[in-house]
């Protein structure tokens, strides 16, 4: 593994943090509607900001100290064999894959209300297509016609799902 | 025996055409999840739920009662003739699975898997229907009190005794408490961090929550492998899946003690079957060094029997604790429990009582969707592994598909689909640097009764902690807690010092 995604790591305890953080503030901004006894609507809330940032510091710390330790147990000797055969935890990191994915969703969510369910979802398919390494771009916009066709359909029409026309309707 | 006389009621109303149409998709789909590596059952319940919301509750039911089981029966084949296990629960029985395999005995190998889902399953939902009565009874005794220490019992077993890091498994538990938060306080009517944000104000939607971690994190997870993962080889299988006597003499018992490390940790919210799959093959293991002939290394049918008897065993006794006292003890239990509530229903002491017509019926569905897994996995079980081969990128790109449609039909929010997107890029990471994505789910459904059945028991007391541990059962659980603690640290320490 290397020094660089070991420091990745860290991206969950700055989560931690940022949790823990905002329900403090949540709670010192609380309007406290009514009589709540000692265990108020905060209580709870305080038990968990404090937990998020006690772990926060742990996990922080378990990253940052130089390892020592093995890595995680296991179990048994022959699962580790098995375990390394499969790409659990690959060397490199397809960032490009995952702004791609990321990327489709957001167009998506702009699109679908003002564009439509067809359109949009058709553009949410390939993208995530063209992202998880589909080369054929003709296939993957056909695909996904079909696929967000099919949905509007069966949801839609059989079963009565609200989806949004937009210009097609 | 008023269980039988409920149980046959049970399976004349499960016995209709279009009851069992949907159990065989369920337990179709199910297998298929199970097969491919990445997904799984909780991921297509959670995918399915808002699509399903105006279906019949016992079809719908039904349904993910055949993909709960199937994923289960489905997760070993691509394990023993690919070596790549589709699930966690799969890992145990893959490692002398594919040993068979590769020494040519791959259709003994996936009969005995099949053969061991099923008697585990078997088992295990038997014992659910004769005790699913008097655990309901037990459970109706159940006060704030009670109902906190359950709650307290789940959280700490989930996030400790589980995950191979006590730290990892707490953070994720604490990532869903805060989830669990967000929204108005019931009993006082308080806004608790909406951000005066108008749909937030019921909280986060569970069901966004579940499809982004599980099926969006997943998506984005594989995107981040695209190019870097190898391919695994297929073990081509000569014949039909079927075992001669001697071996069903070898591997009967192993089945048998398999499900008896099942059965209990069903009831324990540990995450699933990893555990109990390990602590079978662990067993089979030591029972064959000390035997004149080891089979182990060579591929021995023992070591794929117990642990695929362990796994199901587990989801069938999962069920009992989910029905009986609404503790979901894994992810796919959870995403089960929000099934439930999706259609009106509490999973709960009072869940048999309510609707008790429905409940023997999706009971008597999970024995008919076991014998469905298993004509579905015997003869063609070399078939489901052609799966494998559909493209990866169409694949994702239509479970991200599903997913978004799902999430904006629950309530036609966009707002719910730039949380899914947050919050699938958290589940992402999460998978990344191995947080287990579980304790998230069980804390988002036990994180509020947690919280009310706290404030009501200090509330009911006048505020007298003492209150919480005043009864045998609050006090029995956390005597199981300590146990269990104590037991995971031993267990922990004693798996360190074998690596020196």
């Amino acid at each position: 593994m290397s020094e660089r995604r070991q420091l990745g790591a860290l991206v969950i305890p700055v989560v931690l943090l940022a949790v823990g953080v905002t329900l403090v503030t949540g709670i010192l901004t609380m309007d406290e509607a009514g009589e709540g006894g000692l265990f108020g609507p905060k209580a709870f809330p305080w038990v968990i900001a404090v937990l998020c940032l006690v772990v926060a510091v742990l996990m922080a710390v378990q990253v940052l100290r130089p390892s020592t330790t093995p890595p995680t147990a296991d179990p048994g000797d022959e699962a580790d064999e098995i375990l390394d055969g499969e790409p659990e935890a690959p060397e490199g990191t397809n960032w490009r894959g995952v702004a791609i994915v990321v990327g489709g969703v957001l167009l998506f969510i702009l699109l679908l209300e003002p564009v439509g369910w067809l359109i949009s979802a058709t553009l949410l398919f390939a993208v995530v297509a063209v992202g998880m390494g589909a080369r054929n771009h003709v296939v993957s916009l056909v695909a996904g016609l079909g696929l967000a066709a099919a949905i509007q359909l069966l949801f839609g029409g059989l079963l009565g799902i609200h989806i949004p026309p937009g210009i097609l309707g | 025996m008023e269980q039988l006389t409920n149980l046959a009621g049970g399976f004349a109303d499960a016995l209709t055409l279009s009851n069992l149409l949907f159990v065989l998709i369920g337990a179709v789909l199910g297998t298929a999840v199970g097969v491919l590596p990445g997904l799984g059952s909780a991921m297509a319940v959670a995918l399915l739920l808002p699509l399903t919301a105006s279906l019949d509750p016992l079809a719908a039911l039904a349904m993910f009662a055949g993909i709960y089981f199937g994923g289960l029966f489905g997760d070993s084949i691509a394990g023993i003739l690919m070596n790549t296990p589709g699930n966690s629960t799969a890992i145990a029985s893959s490692l002398e699975g594919h040993r068979m395999a590769r020494a040519g005995r791959a259709p003994q190998a996936l009969a005995t898997a099949a053969i061991g889902a099923f008697i585990g399953g078997i088992i295990a939902t038997v014992l659910v229907v004769f005790f699913a009565p008097s655990m309901a009874d037990l459970a109706n005794r159940f006060g704030p009190a009670e109902f906190f220490a359950l709650a307290v019992f789940a959280f700490v077993a989930i996030a400790t005794v589980v995950s191979d890091s006590a730290i990892r498994g707490l953070a994720a538990l604490a990532i869903g408490l805060a989830l669990a938060v967000v929204g108005i306080d019931q009993p006082t009517g308080t806004q608790r961090f909406t951000f005066e944000l108008r749909p937030l104000f019921d909280g986060v939607d569970i069901v966004v929550i579940t499809v982004a971690l599980l099926a969006v994190g997943e998506v984005i997870h594989q995107a981040s492998k695209v190019g870097f993962a190898d391919e695994a080889k297929l073990i081509p299988t000569g014949g039909q899946p079927f075992l001669s006597r001697a071996e069903i003499r070898q591997a009967l018992p192993a089945w048998l003690r398999g499900t008896g490390f099942g059965v209990p940790f069903g009831v324990i919210p540990a995450g699933g079957a990893e555990v109990p799959t390990f602590l079978a093959y662990g067993t089979e293991r030591a029972l064959d060094r000390r035997s004149a002939d080891p089979q182990f290394g060579k591929g021995s049918i023992k070591g794929v029997a117990g642990p695929e008897a362990a796994g199901n065993a587990t989801a069938g006794t999962a069920m009992g604790a989910l029905l009986t006292l609404g503790l979901p003890t894994s992810a796919t239990a959870a995403v089960l429990l929000i099934a439930f509530r999706q259609y009106g229903m509490q999973p709960g002491p009072l869940l048999f009582e309510r609707n008790g017509e429905i409940v023997w019926a999706l009971l008597a569905s999970l024995f008919i969707a076991m014998v469905v897994l298993l004509i579905l996995n015997l003869p063609v079980a070399p078939l489901w592994a052609k799966l494998l081969k559909v493209p990866k990128a169409y694949l994702y790109a239509g479970i991200s598909l599903l997913a978004a449609f799902g999430v904006y039909a629950a309530a036609a929010s966009t707002t719910d689909l730039l949380l899914m997107l947050g919050i699938g890029l958290l589940g992402f990471a999460m998978r990344r640097y191995d947080v287990p994505l579980a304790p998230v789910l069980i804390a988002v459904i036990l994180g509020p009764l947690a919280e009310y059945s706290l404030r009501d028991a200090m509330a009911n007391s006048g505020n007298d902690p003492a209150v919480l541990v005043s009864s045998p059962i609050t006090i029995g659980l956390y005597a199981v807690l300590v146990a269990g603690v104590a037991w995971a640290v031993l267990r922990r320490r004693r798996a360190v010092r074998a690596d020196f």
